[in-house]
């Protein structure tokens, strides 16, 4: 058996900012396993890194289930497994971490699969997860990612509070990096770049990229800081789907079936004449 | 013009709200999440590749369950229990729809079905010639589609995936073709399930038959009434069940319909049988019927066809609404497209 070895190229950790973030761990994949569809109930306990920590601080670490349940975590070699709860849908690992006169945190949402958990993931975003916190308005949905050239919409809270105006820094894996401003509701808009290098033809070719969202607010002489973290994916519009395409073939098919009848009715009115 | 509210007016209303609840629901109703629509589980082609929907068709968890769960019974990955209890969930609750409106799913609800309709009006007032009926040598030919459909595309095809037989293209046949998922995507504004894909052999030809058969079954719709529900798999699903449904089509005997025929010729399925004499009162809600009825409507004789709901007749063919209707129908195919256009 022929193994190929991988290594991910997830190693933008954000040392120089400081900002406290989860990752997934630097893994060796072997070919066959990179899969982005593994099949239901049938994957593996995932494992994420957490990186920018202080190992002298005070931190809370924590899994949030569907219906709302926490379940705490101990971090080791700056690694921490995610159980498994057997519910369907997004899970919320949150990490807060205090020390003097700062408050640090970071959110990463985890679609599983199990048996259906009857709760709106509308609760487990609007829920305060941390004092600072972006959170998405909506995640992607069941089946669906984050995809390159297409926007979504996130919001940042400072204790469950909307906060104007805050400065948000926007960084991928593949090296793009902005600066977006909420609006007055507290609101902005990302743009997934396409951004992505040597893309591969089909879907379970190209491994997702990470985005990472991070802002900071001072209060009362603390400051806060948050991240949220994802994976996104090659958009397949970008490359391997033809929207045109299918739009001319839709055509055609309209024109074929158009045609068709209209021979159709010929030959009737030519039976009917003789 | 007398003005008279027919039954079929009143079906396009509702047609015409369902169609907004099952594109745009989720704007007012639910929200955006799988979770949150209504069942998940709908006899009715609401597409789950609509986002925007209230809730969606049962066939795409089927095809999911038979890959993902169903086959890991055969792999041995899962527990017999583990593996069918998803499914046998689905299915309970599309049987629980089925008893409370049965088939009618089709004819009332059915955003495809509505769009049909409404593209067979359009080609009417356009001036396109139409095929009233299709001939018994047709129908014999096009009538077992629907069971192939559903056997193959929906059960068999999945499951053989997940056992590993099939490619991941086959994991989910039937949505990979079925024209609900470009009309609802569309009508949301989403151009991504418009598309040709080159990732693979498998993903091209089915994508190319998707786009391929939106356009035939639209060009077939200006001629043909129904020209998809024909062949559509959820018409049979719908029909293993029909039984239980408290709705039912219902013939009482009339000596007069063996020269009339008139039901069937107004039937958008070509239910030739309904016509049939029955002696006493039957149950006449084929495998095809989507109990919009119509036949009801166009039936010239008192009490002869009936829409009854759990043996309560909602709506009794009449000599008197016959009259009444065949002349709101004579009104109506008046109409041209030459008159309502701008000179």
């Amino acid at each position: 058996m022929r193994y190929i070895i991988t290594v991910l190229l997830f190693c933008f950790t954000l040392q120089a900012q400081g900002y406290i973030n989860w990752q997934p761990p630097v893994v060796k994949a072997t070919k066959g396993d990179h899969s982005g569809h593994s099949g239901h109930g049938k994957r593996k306990a995932k494992q994420l890194q957490l990186n920018n920590y202080d190992p002298h601080s005070e931190l809370e670490i924590f899994y949030i289930k569907p219906t709302l349940e926490k379940i705490e975590l101990k971090l080791e070699n700056s690694l921490v497994s995610l159980p498994r709860t057997g519910m369907e849908n997004y899970h919320a690992l949150v990490v807060n971490q205090t020390k003097d006169k700062s408050i640090n945190s970071s959110v990463f949402y985890k679609y599983s699969r199990g048996r259906p958990s009857k709760v709106s993931p509308t609760k487990i975003t609007q829920l305060q997860k941390s004092d600072l916190e972006i959170a998405p308005i909506l995640l992607p949905r069941e089946h669906d990612e984050y995809h390159g050239s297409k926007s979504y919409d996130f919001e940042v809270r400072f204790k469950g509070e909307k906060l104007p105006y805050n400065s948000v820094i926007f960084n991928t894996s593949n090296g793009t990096t902005k600066t977006i401003q909420a609006d007055e509701g507290s609101e902005f808009s990302v743009t997934m770049p396409n951004d992505f290098k040597n893309v591969k033809t089909g879907k379970r070719k190209n491994r997702p990229a990470q985005f990472i969202l991070k802002s900071s607010y001072v209060n009362e002489g603390i400051t806060y800081t948050t991240t949220l973290a994802m994976p996104y994916y090659v958009s397949p519009t970008d490359y391997w789907q033809s929207v045109s395409g299918g739009a001319i073939v839709l055509i055609f098919g309209l024109i074929v079936g158009l045609y068709l009848f209209r021979n159709i009715n010929k030959k009737k009115k030519k039976k009917g004449k003789v | 013009m007398e003005k008279f509210l027919t039954l079929t007016w009143f079906r396009r209303l509702v047609q015409l709200f369902m169609f907004i609840i099952m594109v745009y629901g989720s704007l007012f109703m639910t929200t955006f999440y799988s979770e949150d629509k209504f069942t998940n589980a709908l006899p009715a082609l609401s597409c789950a590749y609509d986002k925007e929907n209230a809730d969606y068709c049962s066939l795409i968890p089927f095809q999911h369950q038979m890959d993902h769960r169903v086959s890991g019974a055969f792999t041995g990955d899962l527990s017999v229990m583990q593996a069918i209890l998803p499914t046998l969930i689905t299915l309970a609750t599309f049987v629980i729809l089925i008893v409370i409106l049965n088939k009618a799913f089709c004819g009332w609800v059915c955003p495809l079905g509505f769009f049909q309709e409404m593209i067979h009006s359009l080609g009417d007032k356009l001036g396109f010639k139409r095929f009233h009926t299709l001939s018994t040598s047709t129908l014999k030919k096009v009538r077992p589609i629907k069971w192939f459909m559903l056997a193959f595309l929906v059960f068999i095809f999945p499951l053989l995936t997940g056992i590993g037989f099939l490619g991941h293209e086959m994991g989910d046949p039937f949505c990979r073709i079925c024209p609900s998922r470009i009309l609802t995507t569309l009508a949301v504004g989403d151009t991504s399930q418009l598309y040709i894909d080159n990732s693979s052999t498998g993903y091209m030809i089915f994508s190319i038959l998707a786009d391929l058969l939106f356009g035939l079954m639209i060009a077939m719709a200006l001629v043909i009434k129904q020209p998809f529900c024909r062949i559509c798999p959820m018409l049979a699903l719908q029909a293993v069940f029909k039984k239980v449904g408290l709705l039912k089509l219902v013939k009482n005997g009339s000596s007069s319909c063996e020269n009339c025929g008139l039901c069937a010729k107004v039937c958008p399925t070509d239910i030739i049988e309904i016509q049939e004499v029955a002696d006493k009162p039957t149950d006449i809600t084929y495998a095809d019927c989507t109990l919009c009825g119509l036949c009801a409507e166009f039936c010239p004789d008192d009490d002869v066809l009936q829409l009854q709901y759990a043996g309560y007749p909602l709506f009794k063919s009449s000599k008197e609404y016959f009259k009444k209707r065949n002349k709101d129908q004579r009104n109506w195919e008046k109409v041209t497209w030459a008159d309502v256009a701008p000179k």
